[in-house]
């Protein structure tokens, strides 16, 4: 059985857009079982978009299973550490913001 | 010894995650937004962030401002400054209502672009988000630094031709430095070729901080501002307070990090954002929709080990997120720090504009333990040391009046004049002059030089009517 796909809309900013060819936004559409049984969460969205998205230096989005310590990340405008960041469950429409707040991005 | 792997232990254990998801501050609203361990919803946090950044702001008030003040904001496009001008401009508005204390604010921004060879400009971009403010803007290029009016007297044609002398490669800290009228290359040409001979990112940054640094400073000189605001954000001071530290530069320390200091005299420096963590600044920006301008750093998308000031802040940032007080800490513990009462006013590095200590030459000579060969050759062109001072170059002074200067400087076709720089640099642009070949340096490095060994001759020639301070101790 094919999982339903979600739509999820991903902004990159803070000089993250340039691992990304420059590009701010864009809209995805992912499994929302990317790791079945489970559902999509957080940490399976990074790993996805380091994969699929990312054009350059993966290194400098991710550290780990997770994202890099300085890239805020920001979950329909609430800050994903008060939503269980990695554990978060996707939902459809979620606007996901990563924002960089390091120096020189 | 501490490996990678110990740290998601640790990492579980310490890290309290908040159970109830309520604003902490008003106790109604569901909070979305984590600093530190304090959870906010969004009207809290916007408050207190406004809060903190007005508290400072009063503190300024009743130190030392003046009424009728000028004022400059450097404005670099980034979060950190971004947000700083938006809370500057709405209390200067609300000031503006009461009584007007500040008469006159000019925005600057230094574009660096010319840096990485971009074609794009950022002053355009900059000037974009000025314009949304009452505020008077100036634009300006990071290889403006090259040109004569960022110099005391603003005549000063003259760039500091700079080379390491093989014969004297033993002793690395030895070198020429020529003075010259060169006016074949354009100043960005100049300021490219002084990056391209830095061999390491950390001297490189360090040159380029200290470059827009002294633009900034003259640019307020200039436009009679009597303060310099300077969006230094807490994240970024605990990075500096490291990495300075680690690079030579202890001493200095305390002018660059505190939030407000009058080191430089008719300029004071203000850091109304020191309190603030770039998270706050990022949710506070994003909140707000303000565009922020990309500023690509030397170490954009360069590896960590790239260089001091990078290594330092990945590993502050990586520390913050396992344990959020961080930050805090360290920038609070440098902010108790003091410009030491020993400082010589008048030992100003040419080139960092930083105090040096008297006689740091033998200083380093002490601590250091190396004495590293320059590996590098010198291009031996038309800038032998055999061009030795002329007398006729000696009216050539900073102290005398602008016609003055005009007149003895421009008919003087005296190209070269050697120049002892040795003395007149702090410790870490010392120790940064390893990493280079041959550079030219801006005029206000060679006119500063210029000034200090002045005073150093004039000392020298008096010096047996003078009262040893020491003795004088004892």
């Amino acid at each position: 059985m094919t999982q339903p796909l979600i739509k999820v809309n991903l902004f990159f900013s803070g000089g993250l857009e340039i691992l990304f060819d420059n590009i701010k936004q864009k809209t995805v559409e992912i499994s929302s079982s990317i790791n079945p049984p489970n559902q999509t969460k957080m940490e399976d969205l990074i790993k996805w978009i380091r994969e699929n998205l990312i054009k350059t230096k993966p290194e400098l989005f991710m550290t780990g299973n997770t994202i890099r310590p300085g890239i805020l990340i920001l979950i329909n405008d609430v800050d994903w550490e008060v939503e269980g960041e990695l554990e978060y469950t996707i939902k459809d429409g979620d606007n996901i913001h990563f924002l960089s707040t390091l120096h020189g991005g | 010894m501490c490996s990678i792997e110990d740290s998601p232990i640790i990492f579980d254990e310490v890290k309290i995650k908040p159970e109830v998801k309520i604003c902490i501050k008003c106790k109604t609203s569901t909070a979305t937004i984590l600093i530190r361990h304090s959870t906010y919803c969004k009207p809290c946090f916007q408050h207190v962030f406004v809060g903190k950044f007005r508290k400072n702001m009063e503190k300024y008030k009743t130190s030392n401002s003046k009424i009728d003040e000028k004022v400059m904001i450097g404005l670099s496009g980034g979060p950190s400054s971004r947000a700083m001008l938006h809370l500057l401009s709405e209390i200067f508005s609300h000031e503006l209502s009461k009584k007007q204390s500040f008469t006159e604010v000019w925005v600057c921004h230094i574009d660096e672009n010319s840096i990485f060879n971009l074609k794009d400009s950022t002053i355009n971009q900059v000037e974009q988000i000025v314009q949304k403010y009452n505020s008077l803007f100036i634009g300006l290029r990071i290889e403006d630094i090259y040109s004569d009016e960022f110099t005391s007297n603003m005549e000063f044609g003259q760039v500091l031709k700079i080379s390491i002398d093989k014969s004297k490669q033993q002793e690395f800290n030895e070198f020429n430095a020529t003075i010259r009228q060169n006016k074949e290359l354009s100043n960005k040409e100049k300021l490219q070729s002084l990056l391209e001979c830095i061999s390491n990112l950390t001297s490189k940054e360090d040159f380029v901080w200290y470059l827009k640094l002294s633009l900034l400073i003259q640019t307020a000189r200039k436009k009679g501002c009597t303060r310099l605001f300077l969006g230094d954000c807490s994240t970024r001071l605990a990075t500096k307070i490291i990495s300075l530290t680690s690079k030579g530069r202890g001493s200095s320390l305390p002018i660059e990090i505190l939030g407000e200091n009058n080191y430089f005299g008719d300029v004071i420096i203000s850091r109304p954002m020191k309190d603030m963590i770039s998270k706050e600044i990022g949710l506070y920006n994003h909140y707000l929709g303000f565009e922020t301008v990309f500023i690509p750093s030397l170490t954009s998308l360069q590896p960590s080990k790239s260089s001091i000031e990078r290594l330092t802040e990945d590993f502050i940032v990586g520390l913050e997120r396992d344990y959020p007080s961080t930050v805090s800490t360290i920038a609070r513990t440098g902010s108790k720090l003091t410009i030491s009462n020993s400082i010589d006013d008048e030992n100003r590095c040419a080139l960092c504009l930083m105090p040096y200590r008297n006689e740091n030459k033998f200083f380093q000579n002490r601590i250091t333990l190396t004495k590293i060969p320059s590996s590098i050759s010198t291009t031996n062109d038309c800038n032998t040391a055999t061009n030795n001072c002329n007398d006729h170059c000696n009216p050539v002074t900073v102290s005398c009046s602008q016609s003055c200067c005009s007149d003895c400087i421009k008919p003087t076709k005296l190209d070269h004049q050697n120049i002892e720089i040795n003395n007149t640099l702090c410790h870490a642009c010392r120790v940064n002059m390893r990493d280079i070949n041959e550079i030219f340096l801006p005029p206000y490095v060679a006119e500063e030089a210029k000034r200090q060994n002045r005073r150093l001759d004039l000392r020298k020639n008096i010096e047996e009517f003078l009262i040893d301070d020491i003795d004088d101790d004892q």
